[in-house]
């Protein structure tokens, strides 16, 4: 696994990154009174991105994510990696979600809502979250090297290869000189 | 972890004798349960039974007999503990074995409504252990036993369990058992494998610097929370005729099924450790405590291919194996012992007959030891990178189990693993230090 440190560059915007990945970390205000709609269109936000199929997971680009409200009620955290470098990338995320699943949360923030564009041009969801974006002092991925795609393409050759060693005709299959790199994985 | 210079020696003379102790082979054991209906009555049982109890420091198995006794929680309300002292015990213990079934996987048909009466209940108040060499002392000790509680009509016996560890040391599946044990810092009880260096007595004695670098908090007053340990019992039924089934089903030959068995367990019948003995059982060395269980696993055996990761004694103690975690702040003191009549050699069908091991922990951390161990190691798989997987020994399946046996050229994957062990019931107790017993039994009100 290749070594790399938590940089921050000028394409990752004010996120950290490390290997290939990327953070936003970002503390919006919620509008006085509307937590509880806050949560429950996170909620559904949350779904729609789990419901995904793993070629949009892929394009979307999120890694991970997670949203806390706190301080009664008052701030919502946002922490989330991202897959390469989120600026780019942000305004494609909102597209494939789908705005109305942004806003369906996003307008319960201060900092969305008083946006002047809010509602009309979808650049304002990146423009809220850059303007509600904190540095990160510290950003560690276990494993920064791989992109989403890699990790699943790792997964399917992996199952493929458990199907390859149920079969009882692998042990003679894997012989061949040619197979020896996969032999060397079929012990364990 | 650290290890630290200024720890307090550990004050044997306090411990309950036979506690930490690896007790003698071959010996007998009655388990008894009472309830505690009047708390003067069970104050004065404390008293006498302490008066019998020899404090570790000059304990020797050699005395043939012994008592052990342990408190559950309700028994220590039962004794009228104040509440402010009950508070301070570890919310665990305080909720007792019963309600914690989810943390341990006992649902379905092992759910407490399912115990055997009256593990679970209520009702559980005292745990007396009875254990001697032989059942003549054993009837000699009992009869003591009777004459503590006999006559208190306050204390009533409600559950008596016989057990027994045989001559070869072999539990009911035919394995020898009690091998693996630590060594405790300061107890001068020498552990099992000298590659393991001696564990911090706060792991298993209340009130001492543990493998954290600190002293867990004490239940209060100290009087009554120093120098005790928790003790854990289960008694765990074993289908012992679905296991030798399942080996025959699963093999080509006698050979096969001894090797089969193997790999489940980690060790060979003979207790030959399989990273030591890989291709074949060593019934000398099984035997010789001196090497029997002197071995890691990293340098030998990383893949698994002598024992497999997934194998009940590596999932158990991975030793120093990368696994999640730090191993050493998941160690326990074991003391199995067998129930009910052996299922007689080569019989495939089961006779309905009740048997299996007495299961019994021994630690200061029953969150962070047992349950740990329990709903980690041998309830997940993901510690060890096989997120489908449980411990195929003891583990409980909710449908068919998966267990992977690393081999050259091509590993083996069974796939229809039925569950062997199912519990019957038990009980979170705490064997309070001989200073703790007698200020129990000079409890006023
Ligand atoms: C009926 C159920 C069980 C059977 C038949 C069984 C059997 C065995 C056997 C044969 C050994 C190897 C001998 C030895 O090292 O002493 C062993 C080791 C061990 N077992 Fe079990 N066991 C059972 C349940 C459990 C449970 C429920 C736990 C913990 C929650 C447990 C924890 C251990 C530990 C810690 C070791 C020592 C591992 C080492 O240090 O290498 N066992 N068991």
């Amino acid at each position: 696994m290749t070594q790399s440190t938590c940089t921050t560059t000028v394409k990752s915007g004010r996120g950290a990154r490390h290997g290939v990945v990327s953070e936003v970390t970002a503390f919006l205000t919620v509008k006085p009174g509307e937590a509880d709609e806050l949560r429950a269109g996170l909620v559904r936000f949350h779904e729609r991105v789990r419901r995904a199929p793993w070629q949009e997971v892929v394009k979307i680009g999120i890694v991970d994510m997670r949203h806390a409200v706190f301080e009664d009620d008052t701030r919502l955290l946002w922490i989330t990696s991202f897959d390469t470098d989120w600026d780019p990338y942000i305004d494609d995320a909102v597209a494939i979600i789908g705005i109305e699943n942004w806003q369906d949360w996003l307008r319960h923030t201060v900092e969305y809502s008083s946006s002047p564009e809010a509602f009309r041009d979808a650049a304002a969801v990146k423009r809220s979250l850059q303007a509600a974006q904190v540095p990160a002092t510290g950003f560690y991925r276990a494993i920064p090297d791989l992109t989403l795609a890699q990790v699943e393409k790792g997964r399917r050759i992996r199952e493929a290869f458990e199907r390859v060693l149920d079969d009882p005709r692998a042990a003679e299959a894997l012989q061949h000189p040619a197979l020896k790199p996969l032999l060397d994985e079929a012990a364990d | 972890m650290t290890t630290t210079t200024t720890t307090t020696p550990l004050d044997l003379a306090d411990v309950q004798g036979g506690i930490l102790n690896p007790r003698p082979s071959p010996y007998v054991g009655t388990y008894l349960l009472l309830r505690i209906d009047d708390r003067r009555d069970g104050r004065e049982m404390l008293r006498r039974l302490a008066e019998r109890i020899a404090p570790a420091a000059t304990w020797s198995a050699d005395s043939g007999s012994w008592f052990n006794v342990a408190l559950s929680h309700r028994g220590l309300a039962a004794l009228g503990v104040p509440a402010e002292s009950l508070a301070t015990f570890p919310p665990e213990f305080r909720a007792g074995m019963a309600a914690r079934a989810g943390v341990l996987g006992d649902v379905g048909v092992q759910s407490p409504e399912h115990w055997e009466w009256p593990l679970g209940t209520a009702d559980v108040h005292v745990a007396l252990a009875v254990i001697a060499k032989d059942a003549e002392r054993l009837d000699v000790l009992l009869e003591e036993a009777r004459a503590a509680y006999g006559r208190l009509p306050g204390v009533r016996l409600i559950w008596r369990q016989d057990c027994y560890a045989l001559p070869t040391e072999r539990e009911a599946f035919g394995f020898r058992d009690g091998i693996s044990h630590p060594a405790v810092e300061g107890s001068g009880i020498p552990g099992s494998n000298p590659q393991e260096r001696p564990l911090e007595a706060g792991e298993f004695v209340t009130g001492y610097v543990d493998e954290t670098g600190d002293r867990a908090p004490v239940p209060q007053p100290e009087a009554l929370g120093r120098n005790g340990t928790y003790v854990v019992f289960r008694k765990l039924h074993q289908d012992v005729a679905g296991f030798r089934r399942y080996l025959r089903d699963h093999s080509a030959s006698a050979e096969d099924e001894e090797r089969l068995a193997a790999k489940l367990v980690g060790r060979w019948r003979s207790g030959a450790p399989l990273v030591l003995a890989p291709e074949r059982d060593d019934p000398a060395l099984g035997a010789d405590p001196t090497r029997n269980n002197d071995y890691l696993y990293r340098r030998e055996d990383e893949r698994g291919l002598r024992c497999p990761v997934g194998s009940h004694v590596r999932r158990m103690n991975p030793r120093d194996a990368v696994v999640t975690g730090e191993v050493r702040l998941h160690r326990m003191i074991r003391r199995g012992t067998s129930y009910g009549p052996p299922l007689p050699d080569g019989v495939l069908e089961d006779d309905g007959a009740e048997r299996g091991l007495c299961f019994v922990f021994i630690g200061a951390h029953i969150a962070r030891q047992f349950e740990f161990v329990q709903a980690q190691w041998v309830g997940d798989g993901r510690a060890f990178g096989a997120p489908e997987e449980r411990d195929p020994l003891v583990g409980s399946h909710d449908g068919p189990g998966v267990f992977t046996i690393p081999a050259r050229p091509i590993r083996r994957r069974l796939t229809d693993l039925p569950q062997f062990v199912s519990t019957r019931g038990g009980e979170y107790c705490f064997a309070p230090s001989l200073t703790a017993l007698r200020w129990l039994a000079d409890l006023e009100g």
